[in-house]
């Protein structure tokens, strides 16, 4: 995104004051944003201007209008903006918080170290209808004519650019963009509606931001096939491939379907010697990692979900109080992630096999410094012992493990899955699809039994039989018995004419 | 039309026709501003628009204010992704 030249961020259009382009241009200058509208001198003029009289406090501007869920059509919004995240950025100081020694001369160093570097990436109103947040410069979006919806790149992923729109984008190297973006051209507010950004609503503020009652969830528009749908539901392709009623509520949707995305580490923070503020992270990298949730909720259950690295460390506020987060151990620095790079196939997604078993997919103390093990113990994936070791029960399991699909034992239908060899090594095969068993069983048959499976290239002790060469070994064995039966008894019989 | 209209202690006869046209024409114009008026009450009681709304003010203006406050210096240690 260009930034804009100095005089450009203040232009006004003069369509902003046309009524029928934007009513907001008929309500005075200074009645938001104050200064002295009859000073012809720029300096005098802005003597008590407020540059965004929306924040943080939206209820005297925006408010007059839009507090109210009135009949004039203007939806509740500024009343949410109190637990309005945007706003507020409190997951973020709640998990600084989390870690930070809890004395107070401490916590007054963190504030302010925050209150430098990290509290100014908030947005608001006008931040995101009026022009670009000022952490990135800011600067009318449109010369001042409100913006229903945000754009994409002056607001959405100017602050939210470096992961999620490059992700969502495909401007990761070999990583293609979102599905949603690329194949059905989504931006962020399909998912993202307006209700969601302009807060909660409810009654306590969440504490992290996965807690938000009104939040984008990709059941939204996605459910499961055959589940009843209401008026107003989104519609997104159901959900039909049985894995979903196998994974559901135990997996994270991002686990089969998002590719590899950033992880950033480390971060410290300070000034220089001009006193200006600056930051550092270590190089991030692209990885895919998927974790334990430790706490699940009714609400989000699933155990298993995609985590991201985030850029904090020990020494995060050194330059300002020394060893400020003494409790490090009390958040994890791998947390749950969604990706914004979803794809319908994934590699993880190919084969169960290329999940299952697959170690190096999973977040293990080995991906951890040694700083931050004990505070993602909760984290870190127990692994299993691999898929062949634990189907050794069976007979060949390599051989099992390659040939035949997942799905046929740990059928989703069936309460647990099959153990039974005679399920498959049978003449009624489970492994058969179809309801003919052609051909029928005959003595004097030639062809093999269960002709499904052969032409599915697939032969099945037991299920693939060729009834006629059954017949005839029996009769070779029952004829190698009789046969060594009358050698000994013409044996017996000559030893005693002797 | 015409009418008379008296000048100097006398009546003299002139033709009403220029004076409707101005008529008219005032009339118009004071419509036009009222249908304006919100524009207008903004556009010229405000000196705040009428300067962001002029580019040429508006270069000139922000082009002295960076010429007379030392240019923000970019931090010399910040890297990585924020």
């Amino acid at each position: 995104m260009a930034p804009l030249e100095p005089y450009e961020k203040v232009l006004i259009d003069t369509d902003f004051l046309d009524e029928d382009e934007d009513v907001h241009g008929q309500v005075s200058c200074e009645k938001c944003h104050g200064g002295n509208p009859e000073s012809n001198d720029y300096k005098t003029a802005h003597e008590g201007m407020v540059k965004d009289p929306t924040y943080p406090d939206p209820s005297k501007t925006c408010g007059e209008c839009h507090a109210m869920d009135d009949e004039g059509g203007h939806p509740e919004i500024t009343g949410k903006y109190k637990t309005n995240l945007h706003v507020t950025l409190a997951p973020f100081k709640n998990k600084i918080y989390l870690r930070a020694d809890p004395d107070t001369c401490v916590r007054d160093k963190i504030d302010s170290a925050m209150g430098t570097h990290c509290m100014a990436c908030h947005s608001s109103c006008g931040q995101c209808h009026v022009s670009r947040p000022e952490s990135v410069g800011g600067g009318f979006i449109e010369g001042h004519l409100f913006q229903k919806t945000p754009p994409v790149e002056t607001n959405c992923t100017s602050c939210h650019g470096s992961r999620v729109g490059k992700e969502f984008h495909g401007e990761n190297e070999g990583i293609s963009a979102d599905v949603h973006h690329i194949e059905h051209g989504m931006t962020c507010k399909e998912c993202h509606t307006g209700d969601e950004m302009h807060g909660s609503g409810m009654s306590k503020e969440p504490f992290d931001r996965y807690e938000v009652a009104n939040r984008a969830r990709c059941e939204d528009c996605h459910k499961m096939a055959g589940s009843e749908k209401t008026e107003g539901d989104k519609q997104g392709k159901d959900l039909v491939h049985p894995d979903h009623a196998i994974h559901q509520g135990k997996v994270s949707c991002q686990v089969c379907h998002s590719m590899p995305y950033k992880n950033c580490y480390s971060c410290h923070v300070g000034k220089d010697k001009s006193g200006t503020p600056y930051f550092g992270t270590t190089p991030s990298k692209m990885d895919f990692k998927i974790g334990l949730r430790p706490e699940t909720t009714e609400d989000r259950p699933e155990k298993y979900v995609t985590v991201r690295h985030v850029p904090i460390s020990p020494g995060l506020f050194d330059f300002y109080v020394k060893d400020a987060l003494t409790n490090m151990d009390k958040a994890p620095t791998w947390k749950f992630a969604t990706p914004h790079n979803i794809q319908l196939k994934t590699p993880q997604n190919e084969t169960c096999l290329a999940c299952h078993g697959n170690n190096k997919l999973f977040l293990t103390k080995e991906d951890a410094e040694p700083w931050e093990v004990k505070a993602n113990k909760d984290v870190f994936v127990p692994l299993k012992p691999a898929p062949s070791v634990r189907h050794a029960w069976l007979e060949q399991p390599e051989l099992h493990l390659k040939k035949v699909d997942c799905l046929t034992c740990h059928n989703p239908s069936l309460q647990s899955p099959i153990r039974d060899c005679q399920q498959c090594h049978a003449k009624d095969s489970v492994l058969l699809t179809t309801a003919e068993r052609t051909p029928e069983y005959s003595l004097t048959n030639w062809s093999f039994t269960n002709k499904e499976l052969i032409e599915k290239g697939d032969y099945v002790v037991g299920s693939n039989r060729i009834p006629a060469l059954d017949v005839i070994g029996i009769l070779l064995i029952i004829l190698t018995f009789a046969g060594c039966a009358i050698h000994g008894t013409l044996r017996f019989i000559s030893r005693r004419r002797k | 039309m015409i009418g008379y209209i008296k000048m100097d202690g006398s009546w003299s006869k002139v033709r009403m026709k220029n004076i409707s046209k101005l008529f008219v024409m005032l009339v118009a114009v004071f419509v036009f501003v009222l249908s304006n008026s919100a524009t207008f009450a903004s556009a010229e009681e405000s000196g705040c628009v009428s300067c962001h709304t002029n580019l040429k003010k508006l270069f000139k203006i922000t082009s002295a204010i960076e010429a007379s406050n030392p240019k923000e210096e970019k931090p010399a240690e910040s890297k990585g992704e924020g």
